[in-house]
Formats: C-alpha cells, sequence, structure tokens
C-alpha cells in the first residue's frame, strides 16, 4: 500500500516538474503557465519526490529503501514520459489523481498500522 | 577526432559503443534475466517440486546424509530459499588410508538434490538452468573462464566509457529530459528513445557497470593484493576464514539438532536467514557445524559464517565483522547482484535492466539510423554499413531468440540424452547465429520483421510447449498458487508480445518512406 503510494507520488512529482517546463505546458494542460504557477509546479515536484522517498524508507528501512526510491522514481519518470508522447492529457490526469490517492494511501496505511495494531 | 572536446567525446561515445554494442546486449539481456535465476532454475527442473522452508529442508538434508554418509569427512548442505525448490547436498568421504589429501570436489556420486519439502531425493533433468544466463553474462561460453572474464571486463569498462562520453555529448539532459518524439523522423525518435531510455534510468546504468566492474576487480587489478600479501593464499584467508580443521576423536556421538542450531543462527543475525552448513565430522564428538548467513540478507553481498559445536549445538565463534573497504566492496557487489530485493525491487531492477537493454539497442539501430541519411546512394550502402546492420538485426533479434531456444531445448530434448546441459546451451548459440544468418540473407526491412517474428513466437510459444512436454502449465500453476511460475508463464508472454510490437512496427516503418525524407531536408541546415 505505501509502496504503490511511493510509486503515485513519484509520478505525480515528476509530472509537476514537467509541468513546470515551458515546452511540455500546452500540451498536457492547455495553456502556459504563469511564473508563480511554475515555481509551485516546481516545489510541488520536488516535494512529490521527496515524498516517496519517505514512503520508501518508512516501508523498508533506509538501506532498501533509497536503494527502492531510486528504481522507483526512474520507472515512475519512464511511465510519465512514454504517456507523454502518445496521451499527454491522459498523462496529467493520471497525475492528479496520484497526487489525491497517494495521501489517502498513506493515510490508509498509518491508520492500519497504527490504530489496527 | 578533432574539434571541440563535446565532439570527441561523441566520436568516443559512437565508436565505443557501437564496437562493444552487440556483446554489451547479450551481457545486459542475459544479466536482466539472471534477477530471475532461481525462477528460471525451477521452470528448467520440471521434477522439482515447490519452495518450503529451510529448516525443513535441514531435517531431511540431515537425514539423508546420516543414512547415506554416515562417516563422510565432511557434509555441506545448500538450503533453499523461499524461490528455492531444492536442497543440494555435497559431502566429501573420509580418505581412505594411503590416499594423501583428498580431492577438493568429489566426483557425481558425492551430490545429491532433496526436494525442499518431502528431504526425498529428486532427480531433475541435466540442464544449468537459470545458472547459464548468469555465468554468460560475466564470463562468455566457448572461452577459458579467465578470458571470458577479461572479455566482460574490456566490454563493462568501454560501458563505462560510453555512458560517461554519452552524458558529455548530450547537449540537453534537463531540457529533454521528458521528450520523446515517436512521430518525429527516424533519427529523431530513435534519438529520443535512446536518451529516454538511458537518462531516465542513468542511477542504475552507471550502478550496474560499475559495480559489475568491481565484482572483478581481484581480477583485473590484482595489484593491491599482490603488494600487500606475500602469496594470494594468505589473502584468500584474510577474506575469507574458516575455521580450524579438527581431528576426528573416534569417539562416536549424536549431531545436535540442525533446525535448533539454524533457529539460534538466525536469532544471532535479528531474523537473518541461513543458507550454506558445513558439518566436519559428522557423528563424532568433535563434529563442527558452521552456517554461513543468506548473501541476500544484506545490501552487502555477504552474511558470515557462525560455527556452532557440532554435539551440544553451542555457538563456538563467528567470522569477526568485515572492514570498511571490504564492506564497501560487498555492498557494491549486493547492489550489482541484487539478491537482497524483495519481489517488488527485484521486478524494478528487472525493469531498469530492460531499459539498459534498450538503451543498447536503440544506440545501435541509431548508429546505421543516423548513417543511411548520409549515404552517397541509400540503396547500396558500403560493406561497413551493411555489416552493422545485419549484426544489429541478428542480435537483437537474435539473443532473445537464444535464449527462448535454449528454454526449448530444455523441453524437447530426450531426458537421458549425453551432453544434454551442454546441447542446451549449444542451442542458444545455434539459434542467436542463424539468426545472424536469416539477417544476412534477406533484405534490412525484411529481415527486422522476420526474425523480430521468429523472436516473438520462440518466446510466447515457451509455455505451450512446457504446457505439452511436461506436468508444469499455467492452469495448474495457477490451481496449485504456484504464483512464481505463473508470473514466469506471464512473463514470457508479455515479453513475447514487446517482440511482436517491435515486429509490427518495423513493419509498418517500411511503408512510410516519405515524411522522412521530407524531414531529412527540414533538419539540414540545423
Amino acid at each position: 500500500m505505501i509502496l504503490t503510494a511511493a510509486f503515485l507520488m513519484a509520478y505525480a512529482g515528476f509530472a509537476a516538474l514537467c509541468l513546470s517546463m515551458t515546452k511540455h505546458q500546452v500540451e498536457t494542460v492547455g495553456r502556459r503557465l504563469v511564473p508563480r504557477e511554475q515555481t509551485l509546479a516546481k516545489a510541488g515536484g520536488a516535494a512529490g519526490l521527496g515524498a516517496a522517498f519517505a514512503c520508501a524508507v518508512v516501508a523498508e528501512g533506509w538501506r532498501f529503501g533509497s536503494v527502492l526510491w531510486s528504481g522507483l522514481i526512474m520507472l515512475a519518470a519512464l511511465a510519465l514520459t512514454l504517456l507523454l508522447a502518445y496521451r499527454p492529457r491522459t498523462a496529467a490526469r493520471i497525475a492528479a489523481v496520484s497526487a489525491y490517492f497517494a495521501p489517502l494511501l498513506i493515510a490508509a496505511w498509518a491508520l492500519v498500522t497504527f490504530i489496527g495494531a | 577526432m578533432k574539434g571541440s572536446f563535446r565532439q570527441s567525446m561523441a566520436w568516443l561515445h559512437t565508436w565505443s559503443g557501437l564496437v562493444f554494442g552487440w556483446v554489451l546486449f547479450a551481457m545486459f539481456l542475459t544479466g536482466t534475466a539472471s534477477y530471475f535465476r532461481p525462477e528460471i532454475t525451477r521452470w528448467m527442473e520440471p521434477e522439482t517440486g515447490r519452495p518450503a522452508s529451510y529448516a525443513q529442508a535441514a531435517q531431511g538434508a540431515v537425514a539423508y546424509l546420516t543414512k547415506t554418509a554416515p562417516d563422510a569427512e565432511s557434509w555441506s548442505i545448500t538450503l533453499p530459499d523461499e524461490r528455492q525448490a531444492t536442497a543440494r547436498l555435497f559431502w566429501r568421504p573420509a580418505p581412505t588410508p594411503g590416499e594423501e589429501a583428498p580431492r577438493r570436489r568429489g566426483r557425481g556420486d558425492n551430490r545429491a538434490v532433496l526436494d525442499a519439502a518431502t528431504g526425498e531425493p529428486v532427480s531433475p533433468r541435466d540442464t544449468r538452468g537459470g545458472e547459464f544466463f548468469y555465468r554468460v553474462h560475466f564470463q562468455m561460453h566457448y572461452l577459458p573462464v579467465l578470458q571470458g572474464r577479461w572479455v566482460a571486463g574490456l566490454c563493462a569498462m568501454f560501458m563505462l566509457v560510453a555512458i560517461l562520453s554519452g552524458v558529455v555529448t548530450h547537449k540537453r539532459i534537463f531540457k529533454d529530459f521528458f521528450t520523446f518524439r515517436p512521430r518525429k523522423a527516424a533519427q529523431r525518435s530513435w534519438l529520443d528513445a535512446h536518451n529516454l531510455t538511458a537518462v531516465l534510468a542513468l542511477p542504475f546504468h552507471l550502478m550496474i557497470t560499475y559495480t559489475g566492474l568491481v565484482t572483478l576487480m581481484g581480477l583485473y587489478m590484482p595489484w593491491g593484493v599482490t603488494a600487500n600479501y606475500k602469496a594470494p593464499e594468505t589473502y584468500f584467508e584474510a577474506m575469507f576464514p574458516r575455521a580450524e580443521e579438527v581431528e576426528r576423536s573416534g569417539v562416536a556421538a549424536p549431531l545436535a539438532n540442525l533446525p535448533g542450531v539454524l533457529e539460534t543462527a538466525s536469532e544471532q543475525w535479528g531474523g537473518g536467514r541461513p543458507w550454506i552448513v558445513n558439518v566436519s565430522n559428522p557423528g563424532d564428538a568433535s563434529a563442527v557445524i558452521e552456517v554461513t548467513r543468506h548473501s541476500g540478507d544484506q545490501l552487502a553481498y555477504a552474511g558470515g559464517t557462525l560455527a556452532f559445536n557440532g554435539v551440544t549445538g553451542q555457538l563456538i565463534s563467528a567470522t569477526p565483522e568485515p572492514g570498511p573497504a571490504v564492506l564497501t566492496n560487498r555492498v557494491m557487489y549486493g547492489l550489482h547482484m541484487g539478491r537482497f530485493a524483495d519481489p517488488i525491487l527485484r521486478w524494478v531492477y528487472f525493469l531498469c535492466s530492460l531499459a539498459g537493454c534498450a538503451m543498447v539497442a536503440t544506440g545501435l539501430v541509431l548508429w546505421t539510423v543516423k548513417r543511411r541519411a548520409q549515404l552517397p546512394d541509400p540503396d547500396r550502402p558500403h560493406f561497413g554499413f551493411r555489416l552493422v546492420e545485419r549484426l544489429n538485426i541478428g542480435t537483437i533479434a537474435g539473443v532473445p531468440a537464444g535464449m527462448a531456444a535454449m528454454l526449448w531445448a530444455n523441453r524437447l530434448l530426450p531426458v537421458g540424452m549425453a551432453g544434454r546441459a551442454e546441447w542446451e546451451v549449444h542451442s542458444f548459440f545455434i539459434a542467436w547465429s542463424g539468426m545472424i544468418a536469416w539477417a544476412c540473407a534477406r533484405p534490412p526491412r525484411r529481415a527486422w520483421v522476420e526474425t523480430l517474428s521468429a523472436a516473438a513466437f520462440l518466446v510466447a510459444a515457451l509455455p505451450l510447449v512446457s504446457a505439452a512436454t511436461t506436468s508444469r502449465n499455467l492452469v495448474s500453476a495457477l490451481l496449485t498458487g504456484d504464483w512464481a511460475m505463473v508470473a514466469f508463464d506471464l512473463t514470457l508472454l508479455a515479453l513475447g508480445a514487446a517482440l511482436a510490437f517491435c515486429a509490427l512496427k518495423a513493419g509498418a516503418y517500411r511503408s512510410a518512406p516519405k515524411p522522412r525524407r521530407r524531414t531529412r531536408t527540414e533538419e539540414a541546415p540545423a
């Protein structure tokens, strides 16, 4: 559960970073972002990757978690780029859905781990 | 090679990538498969059963050895982990009087393979299993082992050169980070695909190439050892300390309860798994049980060994913790092997590694795509171009076809055939060279479609071949919940589908030469 959240976070994070780049804005959201939005997207992207790292470390510990995080973000970036090439709108929508569900998954995981046990 | 730094790096990248590319592709693909070495072995030994706990396997092994070789000088038991279905036993018989120092390796009659669950001996068909892909990945075949490792090291070194020079050559790593334009001109989209698979998985490629070289650094750079140790043996003793050999006392005493000893060992390791058990002087009062930890328990690829009194089961000694240099080396080794990986991480490794194969393959194709545009007469390319093109086709389709052919041979060769395991291996190389021959015999565009289709068929038909020739099939694996074998068959189908997709794309590419020409003139001024 928490690893799924890690992957979704990584995907959403990369999508936000991608959105902060001028060349990908029109194809994904249909318009140019204003500078303030670009800064926000960049910060959001970094936060997404950071959250993915936190999830991986929580799930697997520092050693295995950091290896797993490196792998997961590589695959997330590959998935995003491939999707972007063929279905840019869908890629953006999936990112929004991921950014929405990942915190829910983390919350559910926390509930099960700390209260359920 | 004249010109700016970036230009000379581009030159280096192009040629180091091309010259070593074919071998590197084979090394990458067989290495990728090696992440599933135990599963491949299980698939290739359909006579074996299901994984079971190591404690269960240990019990069976002791029972078997007590019956078969009660007065052996030593027993060695390789316990199964949750991915393996057999325990592998080996024993060294007591030296007969008059025979000096017994041979280090016993003959076939001193070995046994036991079912992990029942402890009954099984005789799987003669095969090298997943071990072949693992071995060929770093020591080639048909070559003496050390020479093969030198070839692999040379290729890996140039892989590292190609990666680093590629990073310098690629002008827009961050600008083009998410860029893939499959509908653009051939050269553009191949370059995008090459950049994509290289840049996005760059941490993996760098790690795997560098740590790959580190795994064999003792061979490539022995001077550290020769400068510090008078004899190589003293170095190995320092690196891999072994317990003192103990003389047989002649007083009979029953062996301590092995599963209990293993449990103590596991507690000592904070829940780690035992892997190799060595019992010297079994059945004697001087018996010693050495338990080596599973190499996939930690990031570092080495577990350490605990020695127990073989009668009382008390812990006698433990190998000291490794120093920082040794630990660094073992962590690199561990990162390369990925044995510590749980199933999710193992799939991540596998997919990143497939991206590496794609990187090498797209790089090889790019060489021809780029040069085709510059040929004086595209219909009659010169010899070098034709050679590269044919080797590309024969290798990119041929290596997966060869790997599949080996699995076909595993199912189709008669079980009792002499030299069976070797012929399985030969079939890998026969199929690969067959694909190269096919690529040479046909016009290139047709050859791409045909060889890729053949490879797709060879891979995707394997679940059917297995179902027709053995009791292993997708349905029974599903019904019995043998998920590793279910995943194996599904992965074969998926890989076959991916190859078929490549064949379709190669077929479609032929019918649209027009836009390619138009964009070439567009791009010319750039």
